[in-house]
């Protein structure tokens, strides 16, 4: 009986879960559920740009060479209002602000975990990233 | 809460009914545990299906209109994860260059 209910309990927490395949990286698990606790606040194309500043973020923590450039940083921010603003009340936008800033935090905090295991080999390939003219426009570096 | 409240005592309602055949015998400390344990799920999955989780003053947008699709290798070397707006190269680092071109 006991061991039943254990599974049962176990199965009820495991579908509550985002599924993730073993062979998925293991940064996507912390990923996955950041975008989910972002409960639709964003839109995908937002959803995208607060990932890519976060990454950033984390690199200039980690990387020598790296260095956030605080203009860049509130521009990109700036992309990430609601796009319901004119059906919101002011709390709900203050709200909407701060559950961003929440999940930005989830997002640094999932990548720096990502890259503790090889800082190098992540700080070369923000190196690539920083050098590809496509993705300039997304770039907040200094 | 109220309506978590309300499924709960539904749930309560249904465990009841489908305990009533076990009546035969005594009812014991196991039965008793059963029943709560029954009831926690039950409340956590009701709570999981409803909205009463959302803060006060969180705006709840209309849900999307696409569903995501599969993970998708758009070039060697690359996955793209598009529930997670992704995309990770071989050893498992996100890709900032390939999650900005497909996503």
């Amino acid at each position: 009986m006991r061991l039943s209910l254990a599974l049962g309990l176990t199965a009820a927490l495991i579908a509550a879960q985002p599924a993730l395949a073993d062979d998925e990286p293991d940064s996507i698990f912390v990923r996955a559920h950041a975008v989910d606790l972002l409960e639709g606040a964003l839109t995908p194309e937002q959803t995208t740009t607060l990932q890519l500043v976060a990454y950033q973020a984390a690199i200039a923590a980690a990387c020598d060479g790296f260095t956030l450039d605080g203009a860049k940083v509130g521009k990109a921010f700036e992309k990430l209002a609601p796009v319901d603003a004119a059906k919101m009340t002011d709390a709900q936008k203050s709200y909407h602000d701060q559950h961003l800033l929440v999940i930005y935090g989830i997002l640094v905090g999932g990548e720096l975990a990502a890259m503790a295991d090889d800082v190098s080999a992540a700080c070369a390939q923000a190196g690539e990233a920083k050098a590809d003219p496509e993705f300039a426009s997304e770039v907040v570096w200094e | 809460m109220r309506g978590t409240l309300m499924k709960l005592a539904l749930a309560g309602a249904l465990a009841a009914t489908v305990a009533t055949p076990t009546l035969a015998r005594h009812w014991n400390s196991g039965d008793t545990a059963a029943l709560i344990t029954g009831l926690a799920i039950g409340g956590i999955a009701a709570s999981a299906a409803s909205h009463d989780h959302y803060y006060q003053d969180q705006y709840i947008p209309p849900p999307p209109a696409y569903r995501p699709s599969a993970p998708f290798s758009p070039a060697k070397g690359i996955i793209c994860y598009p529930r997670q707006f992704a995309c990770y190269d071989n050893a498992g680092y996100f890709s900032a260059k390939w999650t900005n071109r497909i996503f």
